[in-house]
């Protein structure tokens, strides 16, 4: 059960003439029914911002759902759909998905603080709370038709949307909508067992494909206000820099198009009629900076602050071992990447502020929003868009306080957009990470002696300021150490320790975050200790998965799809990487030659993963390939370095990502399971890169320690059709 | 300075700035909101529109280059006989976050337009637009579903690149 109380969160609306609502809130006084047309979230002028549900049935048979999760490309606004849809038993082709508004009833229960999509906990996290849901809407639908039909509700069922009776006579849901919100809300229902799923298991269409295909689907930058102005924004350029001086504001004011200039501590923006106009003015503008703050200036000060903790801190090596793997593995900075750049849109009144903002945090955007308006949280309507890639980065909200300032400023609408060198010289990148193992292999090919140190800086300490540092110097960097801590392959005495340092970059959550580098760094490892004691990798993780059935079962599937014992062509060489993460496991090999240059051709990719039950296996098969094309691009080259303190790429002309030609055919199997959902968005990241090492290692006998591959001369990538 | 172009099959009238990027035009200006902003100098395609049949990146084309020419935008392909394309699209459940999806069907359709029946490599050539969601395969299959569909006759505008008159002064 969830942490909700169900009695909480079932709260039947009232109706005034189009259907029913089931509400959640326990103090919410307003049972309006929603015309059509209205969002669940609504518009500010439509008057409904505040209205809470999570399900109205129109009475012409519409079933709109408010979805709290943030879609962002995994598909999850039609998942949580299809989780009511299939309870409720709704024609799926009548759901329509809602962004709910900022509300604690729509807080992530996987995820403490609020409504918050991150950690792959979306369909987990809703998975029970959303079933109970549709399963009380159809219990009420039942009971309506029941009296309609002064029928015993028992001997009724339901398909697609209508309520049947034994005598063949159907009701639909629309038709039943008005009766049943005048109904109670019924005690616990019964939710249907896996083998009566109808919806969840099997394709489904995406409900948000055809507006993307058409361009009509509305993300951040497509919000239009009346009356609505642009922002471009300019950050003082080392991290540690703050604005001191603006020459040329007058001269800039001038500009064509140029209503504002704003300059803050650290950052300036330029408010004009157009976005081009905006952007052409904010980089006219001459800015001094004073850096004086500014401890690190480049990579390498940064990475002798890593080297150094990992020094004092000692290795620990194995005595009496046959063979002894002693590494060290390295990761740098990276940025998110998301096509669209930083963007929000806001509007502030004197009593009220609207934004309209593609975020993974929505509570923590209305805080910051009310904070930068001078207004309480209430005050604050959130309104998510359509996000154009999140990834992690779109849990910061610096873009949120920026809009809202600049709004305020403006005393008009503005929407704030970064270009696309702010978005990639400002953002909160993975931290960069090295580690050290320090493995002893017995006579039997076992690592007996399993010793690693991680020198890392502390994502939550810098995200979760509210929590005392203290705290993680006692439990330790909890995402330093996940993925690294107990893997499957360590001896149960191992010695395992991260390191938090300081290095002064701004630092977020990113797709996979921990698991992104230690998916690289063990299954990496592992793949020594195999090679270092003459086992074949499948083989030697054979053994280490005898009590890790899951990890077991993704090795045999990834194993038998790629034919690991097959022989192939002289040049083409497999690397394997299985990785938990998420409460999902996932297993890739990856089939690659290498030219005599370092030009490496990827020939086929393999995935076999393990995410529970499976709401909609077209999406989760989309995210297997999603995560592998981005954490190749991590992988083969992409790379943010430190130059007079700040980020020296600026575009993605220096800051590559993997282009269609480089990507060979990837097959992926779902396997079979009855545990609760677990999970998809993030779980095929932190294989590829080990996978891919593994094998360049298997053609050329160079370990690869150290990302991306372009370090190590491995900097032209290809692809076959197989 | 007023810019005359054909949009999407009708007449347009502009008064901007003729070093104004096309994208911003479109997007600002005449709040036609599919075209998208990704980088700002021509590497992501995320801005792809046509220029008489031809793809080419919004963000980096001045609008005065449109003076007299032929410009579609998303909103106006499907009247140009690619609506099989944005089918195959659905179909393939091509889109994640969708944000580079625009840009990657204009480019198809050009591609298509030129060539009816693209090899592997005509798309590993022609298929440049980045996509940090990781469609790409099934952009491949949305592309030859749709190659399977389309009327090879269709006419092959813009083989050659386009020679956009001088903006007048």
């Amino acid at each position: 059960m969830s942490s909700f109380s169900r009695r909480d969160f079932l709260k039947l609306g009232g109706t005034l003439s189009a259907g029913f609502l089931l509400g959640a809130c326990s103090s919410c006084t307003r049972h309006t029914i929603f015309a059509p047309g209205q969002g669940l979230g609504g518009e500010p002028d439509g008057g409904e911002a505040n209205m809470l549900g999570w399900i109205s049935i129109q009475t012409d048979g519409t079933i709109r759902v408010a979805i709290s999760s943030s879609e962002m490309g995994q598909g999850i606004y039609t998942n949580l759909a299809l989780i009511v849809a299939e309870e409720l038993d709704a024609d799926f082709s009548k759901v329509l998905a809602e962004p709910a508004p900022v509300n604690k009833q729509f807080n992530n229960p996987k995820m403490f603080g609020g409504q918050v999509t991150g950690g792959s906990t979306s369909t987990a996290g809703f998975w029970t709370p959303l079933r109970e849901v549709g399963a009380t809407a159809r219990v009420m639908l039942i009971t309506a038709a029941a009296k309609r039909w002064k029928a015993d509700a028992k001997s009724l069922r339901t398909e697609a949307s209508v309520v049947v009776h034994p005598d063949g006579r159907k009701l639909g849901y629309g038709e039943l909508a008005l009766d049943a919100a005048k109904l109670d809300t019924p005690s616990t229902p019964t939710l249907k067992k896996r083998s009566e799923f109808r919806l969840i298991g099997t394709p489904q269409a995406r409900l948000d494909t055809p507006s993307k295909v058409r361009g009509t689907a509305r993300f951040g930058v497509d919000i239009r206000r009346p009356n609505m102005v642009y922002a471009s924004v300019r950050h003082a350029r080392a991290f540690q820099a703050t604005i001191s001086k603006v020459e040329n504001k007058d001269q800039v004011l001038s500009m064509p198009g140029v209503l504002g200039v704003e300059v803050h501590e650290k950052w300036v923006a330029v408010i004009a009629k157009g976005w081009w106009q905006a952007n052409q003015a904010v980089k006219a503008l001459k800015v001094t900076e004073d850096n004086s703050a500014v401890r690190f200036k480049t990579t390498e000060d940064q990475r002798l602050v890593l080297t150094k903790a990992l020094t004092e801190q000692g290795k620990s090596m194995p005595k009496d071992a046959k063979h002894v793997v002693d590494v060290e593995y390295e990761v740098p900075f990276l940025e998110h990447g998301t096509m669209s750049p930083m963007n929000c849109t806001a509007e502030v009144t004197a009593t009220g502020c609207d934004v309209w903002v593609p975020t993974q945090a929505q509570t923590a955007s209305q805080e910051v929003a009310a904070q930068a308006a001078g207004l309480e949280p209430e005050q604050v309507r959130v309104h998510t868009t359509y996000l154009g890639g999140g990834f992690g980065r779109r849990s910061n909200t610096d873009f949120v306080e920026q809009a809202v300032l600049l709004a305020k400023a403006a005393k008009r609408p503005v929407q704030v957009i970064w270009s696309r060198e702010e978005t990639t010289q400002h953002g909160y990148y993975r931290p960069a990470a090295i580690s050290r193992f320090q493995i002893g292999v017995n006579a039997k090919g076992e690592a007996n002696h399993w010793a690693a140190q991680i020198a890392v800086p502390n994502i939550l300490l810098q995200q979760l300021p509210s929590v005392p540092s203290v705290v993680w110097k006692v439990a330790g960097d909890p995402i330093a150490l996940e993925g690294f801590k107990k893997p499957p392959y360590a001896s149960d005495d191992r010695d395992v320790d991260s390191i938090s340092v300081t290095l002064d970059t701004p630092i977020g959550f990113w797709r996979a975050v921990g698991h992104s580098h230690n998916g690289f760094f063990i299954e990496s490892v592992a793949d020594e200790v195999a090679h270092a004691s003459g086992q074949d990798p499948a083989a030697y993780r054979r053994t280490c998965y005898a009590d890790h059935p899951r990890h077991l079962a993704v090795l045999e599937a990834v194993t038998r799809m790629a034919n690991w014992t097959q022989k192939r062509p002289a040049e083409r060489h497999l690397g394997l990487a299985v990785h938990e993460s998420f409460g999902s496991v996932c297993g890739q090999v990856v089939e690659l030659s290498v030219a005599k240059d370092k030009t490496v051709t990827l020939h086929k990719i393999w995935c076999a993963v393990d995410c529970g039950i499976v709401i909609n296996p077209d999406s989760v098969e989309a995210q297997m390939q999603s995560g592998i094309v981005y954490g190749l691009s991590a992988a083969t080259r992409a790379i943010n370095t430190l130059k007079d303190g700040a980020i020296e790429q600026s575009n993605f002309h220096d800051y590559p990502a993997m282009q269609l030609k480089e990507i060979p055919p990837m097959q992926v199997e779902i396997l079979d399971s009855d545990n609760d959902p677990s999970g998809v968005g993030e779980i095929s990241v932190p294989p590829i890169a080990a996978a891919v090492g593994n094998a360049i290692f298997a053609a050329t006998g160079e370990r690869l320690r150290r990302l991306p591959f372009s370090h190590s001369g491995y900097g032209s990538w290809k692809a076959t059709r197989g | 300075m007023t810019i005359d172009f054909t949009l999407n099959g009708a007449p347009q009238s502009l008064d901007v700035d003729p070093s104004m990027p096309l994208l911003w035009a479109v997007r600002d200006v005449l709040n036609l909101t599919g075209t998208k902003f990704g980088c700002g100098i021509g590497q992501c395609g995320a801005c792809t529109v046509h220029l008489n049949g031809v793809a080419l990146r919004s963000c980096s084309l001045p609008v005065a280059a449109v003076a007299n020419q032929k410009v579609t935008t998303i909103e106006g392909l499907a009247g140009e006989g690619m609506a099989a394309l944005q089918d195959a699209w659905i179909e393939q459940e091509v889109p994640q976050c969708g944000y580079c999806q625009v840009g990657q069907i204009m480019t198809a359709a050009a591609l298509l337009k030129a060539n009816p029946k693209p090899s592997e490599q005509d798309l590993d050539e022609g298929m440049n637009n980045l996509c940090r969601c990781g469609t790409y395969n099934r952009i491949r299959e949305a592309i030859h579903q749709s190659a399977k569909t389309l009327p090879a006759a269709a006419p092959a505008q813009g083989e050659a690149e386009p020679t956009p008159e001088e903006p007048a002064p």
